[in-house]
């Protein structure tokens, strides 16, 4: 128990441990004069060998003071606070970048169709058809039925390479036709 | 746990009404802060007093208190300004901060501080003398490694596990140790201060 109190004093107890050491010190008059003592140790060591004991005094003239009920306004609520709020904007991040890959779920699917569809030309433009292997069947009424609904496509959603790469697709296979 | 979240941890419980946590860290801090007070007053008893209206103005506001600096700097703060409302209330001039050469960053690191006075009254000065030619001794007594533990400790304010490191052992044996050097002087000193029993628990 003793040893306990020496740790803590030093910052190396357990954090599950400090509170009930704390209750125990304050209840208990020796281990009330242990903390004192102990304290005073290092204070004499460092040389700041006062002798004041004011801590009776302070304690009495306490005693008529009204008991604090502040509301909890400590580092550990704040962190809660804080926890929180990032919690909160990692839902946000995530609803809205679910919300994207649903709005261009078609479009891999097509895309991959329509490579599949060209596999027997080659393909330069197409460095990464070889990457996604779909074994679904790729009929070529869909590539003329997108080509012909271009706005049904999933475009509008992915401002960025998807239009190329359709249009490529596109370019390859007026030809056949 | 840390020294500070400690202190944050009494803190706490004080803020939720329980009143003995405050003794706690007014045991733990009278000796900081009277020194630091003696700075600016020299009549012992007058430290005193302004000591306790020092914690008592801490503890009144409390409340406010977010945890944002530690309580000890807090509490610093408090005792230099009512150290100087007291200086003024008597009638002397408060010494200004700077050119004492002293704020309140210094009072953070003050233990080092050579050119703190010690207080002085006959009493109190023969009191701390004999506390401190006790501790001292003690500790010169003390087994070589209970001696470097608590040394490296209590004045170089090194971590358990550090001296753990410089002293080849494990942390176990380091906090024994620590320990057993604190139960030891401990026992040379009740003596002492159980000649004020009245101030005791």
């Amino acid at each position: 128990m003793k040893s306990k109190i020496s740790a803590m004093m030093d910052g190396e107890l357990k954090s599950e441990d400090v509170s009930s050491i704390i209750t125990q010190i304050k209840e208990t008059g020796d281990l009330k004069n242990e903390w004192s003592t102990y304290h005073l140790i290092g204070d004499s060591l460092r040389r700041s060998s006062s002798s004041i004991d004011i801590a009776r005094r302070v304690s009495t003239a306490l005693a008529t003071e009204p008991t604090l009920l502040a509301p909890r306004t400590t580092k550990q609520n704040k962190f809660k606070v804080f926890a929180l709020s990032v919690a909160a904007s990692l839902a946000a991040v995530a609803m809205v970048g679910w919300m994207g890959l649903q709005s261009m779920g078609h479009s891999p699917e097509n895309f991959t169709n329509n490579k599949i569809a060209l596999q027997p030309e080659p393909s330069p433009a197409i460095p990464a058809s070889s990457s996604i292997a779909d074994p679904a069947p790729a009929p070529a009424q869909i590539n003329d039925y997108l080509l012909a609904h271009r706005q049904f496509s999933a475009t509008p959603a992915m401002y960025g390479v998807a239009p190329y790469l359709r249009t490529s697709v596109e370019s390859r296979g007026s030809p056949d036709r | 746990m840390s020294d500070r979240e400690i202190d944050q941890q009494l803190v706490d419980r004080v803020q939720r009404g329980d009143k003995q946590a405050f003794d706690l860290l007014v045991i733990k801090y009278q000796r900081k802060l009277a020194r630091l007070l003696s700075q600016f007053i020299r009549d012992a008893a007058e430290v005193e007093d302004v000591a306790q209206e020092t914690f008592i103005k801490a503890y009144r506001a409390l409340p406010s208190f977010r945890g944002e600096s530690a309580f000890y700097t807090w509490l610093y703060r408090i005792g230099i300004n009512t150290a100087k409302n007291f200086l003024i209330s008597q009638g002397r001039r408060a010494p200004t901060m700077t050119s004492a050469g002293f704020d309140i960053e210094d009072a953070e690191n003050f233990e080092e501080g050579s050119q703190l006075r010690e207080m002085n009254t006959p009493e109190s000065e023969l009191m701390s003398k004999q506390i401190a030619e006790t501790v001292n001794q003690t500790l010169q007594e003390l087994p070589e490694e209970l001696r470097k533990a608590i040394t490296l400790r209590e004045i170089e304010g090194i971590s358990y596990e550090e001296i753990a490191t410089i002293m080849n052992c494990p942390i176990g044996t380091v906090r024994s140790r620590i320990f057993r050097a604190r139960e030891i002087i401990a026992e040379k000193l009740r003596p002492l201060l159980g000649t004020s029993q009245d101030t005791r628990w």
